[in-house]
């Protein structure tokens, strides 16, 4: 008994210790803020999880510390916190319930249906109150709106509904997101199959939708197209979509998905919503505004993709429903195939628009064979006529139609980029972020492989991009001149696969301490790029602080098995930093060692219910002085 | 004060003291526990944890077969009776599984070796009095009717414990020895298509369990009445078609509209439109505490399938269920899942695809262990009992259970991921020969008219002879002759005396010779005493030359216009 008391007392007093050291450190850093600049950051690494226990949880860097300019340093305590489950009722909403275009709950027989996929988040601050956008990555897409506040030190959801849509039609599969200058939201419909070629009657490749609500065609086969028409049509309920007519009715339009949609809160607790049509139409992850409020770039996920620029006629300084200006596609000249490659980057002008026009072209209901002739190559893979184009696993060959080359520009983007000469080879081309220390934007490439590789199937009649395949994937950096225009794009961080025999080759598929798959990036400042993962071939999906500047890599973040990280966003609410990070499919993904086994396999058969489930989460302890 | 802190400190101590005590109880079970899986695995030479074969196991042997004949070059599909587009809630739609072999690259690699095993010899070693006196020896019951896999179960254990005596009354209902329902009630059911043809080597039967509150009426006291029309109700449910009931209900007595005719009055079926249950459960629905949903069973629900050989009966002069059972399978639906899971779930795997533009398929993983089951996405744990080397029912090790997976999960074909109950016959009177609640002990399969069902693009169809006429064959193997020559003359065109005859009573087609139902008892009595489960265990007798041993990347079936449910 005496010992125990002992013990007791020992912890007692540690605790009022570290308390204390806690306290002194919280005290100093807000007088430091007043007085001396930050002059770097770094987060203490996560180790390598070395147990199932370890494999299982949420780990986060324990500390950060913060230098300033006087050589001073202050670190402060990190903590991993759930913001909010899926489900969860918030106020007068349930956070990732499915409503449509009435905002009327979807119902999925007599019960309503909850989104499991959280992905982009934004949280802004408009006057008093702070919101926090978060992309549900579904189709039909949703966005919610949760208002928090700083309650006990603490960050808490205090109010959640789902953003009105309506005045676009609802949006697809919410993928990435980021924040305009002036504080809106910017996300990417990550469209992959809402392609015209399967809408078109006179197209070769069209498909016979049943129409259902099953996603199946007529003969009751699934289909990727069907499904979300039919995923769409549960939020806009139209029942004038006709098949015959390229799949157009008066709500639903296959060319009114796969943009950048913009969501601007307001204090009042509303919001305004529009679609940029201007940034084209292909399967964007997210869009990313540069700093003259004129230039703002797109990636576009999947493989045989294109690389977008857009650059406004005037400067976007608030939020605008109708943007102006040109849409470019990049072209690469490789220079070097080492390590990840390196290119030098121009750009294909593909027209100039306003949102308005190309949103009345879909209004009158296009299709594709408005805008080009299209026929499938010959059993050779010869086109008779038109230009042969790769796209979404499919040979067509093209010819436009004259006078379509706007509607061609925006509504048909990679069709027209890859008519025109543009490079559409980048394949999982993910998250994009800028770095304002350096005026330079970093692209993350989840793997370097199919579209990638030299000739890719063997008929890439451009052949821009010849690099050896890297399932692990890389980070690229492009250097900007002061217009903000991409002139050179270079590997900075690269994947190292490993090989049977190596060290941790038996359990993991790329190094550990290295990236693996790079999904979403966010550049912080401080030279501190923060690398997320969405991959199989670590047996945790890592979050990584890379600095630009010494090159060191440090892991802050490994999440449960088989879960991606999503949602990285950072902001202040209320004089208290966060940095948001979402658990996405906890023990889903089952990692893969270099041989291909998956070793983990059992840990994930372990999984119990309620740790399948994903969070809305954020590192508790960052010091808001650093954003 | 004093007092009170000399009690405090001594209540402490005997708290310690008890909790102690209960440490080392649990310690004791849980070795206890592990005591017993270890004497398993030593004595069968298998292991509980580990893959000692595959985790593919998922996979059923039937999907490695060849749908091109080698001889006739015929384009043969079994496949669709498993992959075929669900009916909703069944949001799955395996469809193209018809048309291709979408393996892992893991599993193109046949692992069921066993299929190409020579059984000839073992098989024509054993007499078949010696088959049928094993056959006959339950390994279910003792004369003390005790049931055999309850009692090996170490106290400690956390999964199912088998608790039917398959003692049963008129309607099916099951009772222990001492008179008292156990909840289990048997039905009858069309076998399903295929392997589940007693002519292919099982005849198996199929109980269905709901939770005590849909048993008892709300003073929670036991109501037969109660519980024979829950039953109905969630036959309505699941088959989402109007159920007749044996006589007419008063309505009034249980507050519900069985008929959803919109008033309560008489009601002489259920309709699927039905918003409650009845007695307990109409409480606990309103509670929110159960659900109700057409094409779902609700929470709790279970099921008991055994598996059984193919006894001789010489006064009916047709095979019979053995007392032995080969396989005891449980099912229970653990959680609810609404429609909108059930989708998610369901399409994933195609979204993920779509994303990664990868048509790589990966091995599946189910969440569980030997001891709880098996978990599926649609709320379903899964877990069983087969024969050790010495023919006593012994759990399923993680990888045997593994093999229940492919079926339950994510298949079009199923309902609720189950497959018998849907097919259940619906005569309401005893007498019927149709008659639904019996076991097949008590009423067999003999005289039941053959179902038809309706097809895309077909119409309606005999359900068998459209699989005869698709399939030529009574299962996936092509290696049932007895069938093919019975069915088919020697250019492979069917015999259409035999159809109109197996219109009339299925166990033309379904039921075996005594020769082939003893000869596949032998066949399987080789894998029991290897313990070879993992590596197949059809019962056949010589190597199969109708299945892959290995699958080519990109394999077709041939398979040109899948053949879809409506």
């Amino acid at each position: 008994m005496k010992m125990s008391i002992r013990i007791i007392w020992f912890f007692l007093i540690l605790a009022l210790l570290i308390s204390m050291l806690l306290n002194l450190y919280e005290s100093d850093a807000i007088d430091k803020k007043t007085l001396e600049k930050v002059s770097n950051i770094s987060f203490a690494p996560v180790p390598l999880s070395s147990n199932d226990h370890e494999k299982s949880i949420m780990r986060v860097s324990p500390s950060i510390t913060v230098k300033y300019d006087d050589h001073s340093s202050v670190t402060h305590a990190l903590n991993y916190k759930v913001l909010a489950t899926m489900g969860d009722r918030i106020g007068e909403g349930k956070i990732g319930l499915m409503t449509d275009i009435h905002g009327k709950p979807i119902l999925k027989g007599d019960d309503e249906d909850i989104s499991d996929s959280p992905d982009g988040n934004s949280l802004i601050t408009v006057g008093n109150r702070h919101y926090l956008i978060t992309h549900l990555e579904e189709a039909p897409g949703m966005l919610y709106q949760t208002e928090v506040k700083v309650e006990n030190g603490l960050f808490k959801a205090v109010n959640t509904k789902p953003v009105d849509l309506t005045a676009i039609s609802g949006t697809i599969i919410n993928c990435a997101s980021s924040k305009t200058l002036y504080g809106s939201h910017l996300g990417g419909e990550e469209d992959y199959s809402l392609n015209s070629i399967y809408a078109d009657l006179n197209s070769p490749f069209y498909t016979d939708c049943a129409l259902d609500g099953t996603g199946n065609d007529v003969n009751g086969l699934p289909d990727y197209f069907c499904l979300y028409v039919d995923r769409m049509n549960q939020y806009l309920i139209d029942e004038t979509i006709d098949k015959k007519s390229g799949y157009n009715g008066d709500r639903f339009s296959p060319y009114n998905y796969g943009y950048i949609v913009e969501v601007q809160p307001i204090e009042d607790g509303t919001t305004k919503s529009a679609k940029h049509y201007v940034t084209g139409k292909y399967t964007p992850e997210l869009a990313v505004m540069m700093p003259d409020a004129r230039t703002v770039y797109m990636s576009d996920d999947g493989t045989a993709k294109g690389f977008w620029k857009f650059v406004s006629d005037r400067k976007i300084d608030s939020f605008q429903e109708n943007w102006e200006g040109r849409l470019y596609a990049a072209k690469v000249t490789q220079l070097s195939d080492k390590n990840g490659g390196s290119f030098a980057l121009s750009w294909i002008e593909l027209g100039h628009a306003s949102d308005r026009e190309i949103k009345a072209m879909i209004e009158r209901k296009m299709k594709l064979t408005d805008i080009f002739e299209i026929t499938k190559p010959d059993e050779n893979g010869i086109c008779a006529t038109g230009k042969k184009v790769y796209e979404d696993g499919q040979y067509e060959c093209l010819t436009l139609k004259s006078g379509q080359e706007k509607a061609a520009a925006f509504l048909e983007s990679r069709k027209y980029a890859a008519y025109k000469g543009a490079t559409t080879e980048f394949r999982k081309e993910e998250g994009i972020t800028y770095d304002k220390q350096s005026n330079a934007l970093y692209v993350a490439m989840s793997t370097i492989d199919k579209s990638m590789e030299d000739n890719y199937k063997g008929s890439e009649s451009a052949n821009h991009i010849r690099l050896e395949k890297n399932r692990c994937g890389a980070v690229y950096k492009i250097t900007l001149d002061e217009d903000y225009s991409g002139r050179h794009m270079e590997a900075m961080v690269v994947g190292t696969p490993l090989h049977v025999g190596e060290r941790y080759a038996d359990e993991y598929g790329c190094h550990p301490d290295n990236i693996a798959n790079p999904d979403n990036i966010t550049y912080i400042g401080h030279n501190i790029l923060l690398i997320n993962e969405d991959t199989k071939q670590h047996v945790n999906n890592m979050s990584w602080a890379y600095n630009t500047q010494t090159r060191a890599l440090t892991r802050i973040a490994s999440l449960p098995i088989g879960a991606e990280v999503t949602g990285v966003d950072t902001a202040v609410v209320e004089d208290k930093g966060i940095l948001l990070i979402n658990i996405q499919h906890p023990f889903q993904d089952n990692p893969k060692a270099a041989d291909g086994s998956t070793p983990n396999s059992g840990l994930i058969e372990n999984a119990s219910d309620t740790q399948l489930k994903a969070t809305i989460g954020y590192f508790d302890g960052i010091p808001a002085e650093i954003f | 004060m004093a007092y009170l802190q000399k009690s405090s400190r001594s209540f402490i101590s005997i708290g310690i003291l008890l909790s102690f005590g209960f440490i080392q109880s649990v310690k004791a079970q849980s070795s206890s526990l592990q005591h017993y899986i270890k004497k398993l695995e030593d004595e069968n030479g298998i292991s509980y944890t580990k893959i000692m074969n595959s985790r593919g196991l998922y996979i059923t042997p039937m999907c490695y077969t060849k749908t091109k004949d080698q001889t006739t070059k015929r384009i043969l599909n079994p496949c669709y009776s498993c992959h075929t587009k669900g009916k909703t809630p069944n949001y799955s739609n395996d469809t193209d599984l018809q048309t291709h072999y979408n393996f892992s690259s893991k599993m193109r690699e046949n692992p069921f070796t066993n299929l190409f095993k020579e059984r000839s010899d073992f098989v024509a070693a054993m007499t078949d009095k010696s088959i049928l006196d094993y056959i006959r020896e339950s390994n279910y019951l003792n004369e003390k009717r005790e049931i055999l896999p309850a009692i090996d179960l170490p106290s400690a254990w956390k999964g199912y414990r088998p608790d039917c005596y398959f003692e049963f009354d008129d309607n099916g209902f099951d009772r222990d020895p001492k008179g008292k329902y156990t909840g289990w009630r048997a039905f009858r059911y069309y076998p399903f298509l295929g392997t589940f043809w007693p002519t292919n080597g099982s005849i198996d039967d199929v109980l269905i369990r709901l939770d005590p509150i849909f048993r008892q009426d709300t003073n929670y006291t036991f109501n037969k009445e109660i519980y024979s029309l829950n039953f109905a109700i969630v036959e309505s449910l699941i088959k989402q078609k109007d159920i007749s009931l044996s006589t007419v209900v008063d309505e009034k007595r249980y507050g519900v509209d069985l008929n959803a005719d919109g008033c309560i009055d008489k009601a002489l079926n259920i309709s699927p439109m039905i918003e409650s249950y009845v007695g307990l459960a109409k409480r606990y629905l309103k509670e929110k505490k159960v659900h109700l949903a057409p094409g779902l069973f609700p929470e709790n629900t279970e099921f008991l399938h055994s598996i059984r050989y193919l006894d001789w009966d010489e006064k009916s002069d047709h095979i019979v269920m053995s007392s032995r059972m080969k396989e005891l399978r449980y099912a229970k639906k653990y959680t609810w899942k609404r429609y909108g899971e059930i989708q998610r779930a369901a399409q994933a795997e195609l979204l993920e695809q779509l994303a990664l533009d990868s048509s790589e398929t990966q091995i599946k993983l189910f969440k569980g262990n030997y001891e709880q089951g098996l978990r599926n996405t649609t709320g379903w744990v899964y877990q069983g009992f087969i024969e050790d080397k010495k023919g006593r029912l012994r759990p399923q090790t993680h990888e045997e259970t593994i093999s229940c997976m492919g079926c339950h999960s994510h298949l079009g074909a199923t309902t609720d991921s189950s497959f018998a109950f849907v097919r259940k016959l619906e005569g309401v009177n005893k007498d019927q020969n149709d008659y639904g609640w019996k076991h097949w002990s008590q009423k067999g399969l003999k005289g039941i008219d053959e179902p038809v069902v309706e097809y895309v693009n077909h119409g309606k169809q005999y359900e068998y002879s459209f699989y005869l006429h698709n399939n030529h064959s009574a299962n996936e193997f092509r290696n049932n002759n007895e069938v093919e020559n019975k069915f088919f003359d020697l250019n492979g065109t069917i015999k259409q005396e035999m159809l109109n005859a197996l219109h009339d009573d299925v166990t033309v087609l379904l039921f075996p010779s005594k020769a082939r139902a003893l000869s596949l008892n032998k066949a399987y009595r080789v894998i029991v005493e290897e313990q070879s489960y993992i590596y197949g265990k059809e019962p056949h007798i010589t190597p199969m030359k109708n299945v892959y041993k290995r699958i080519k990347e990109g394999e077709l079936t041939g398979v040109k216009k899948p053949i879809v449910k409506p």
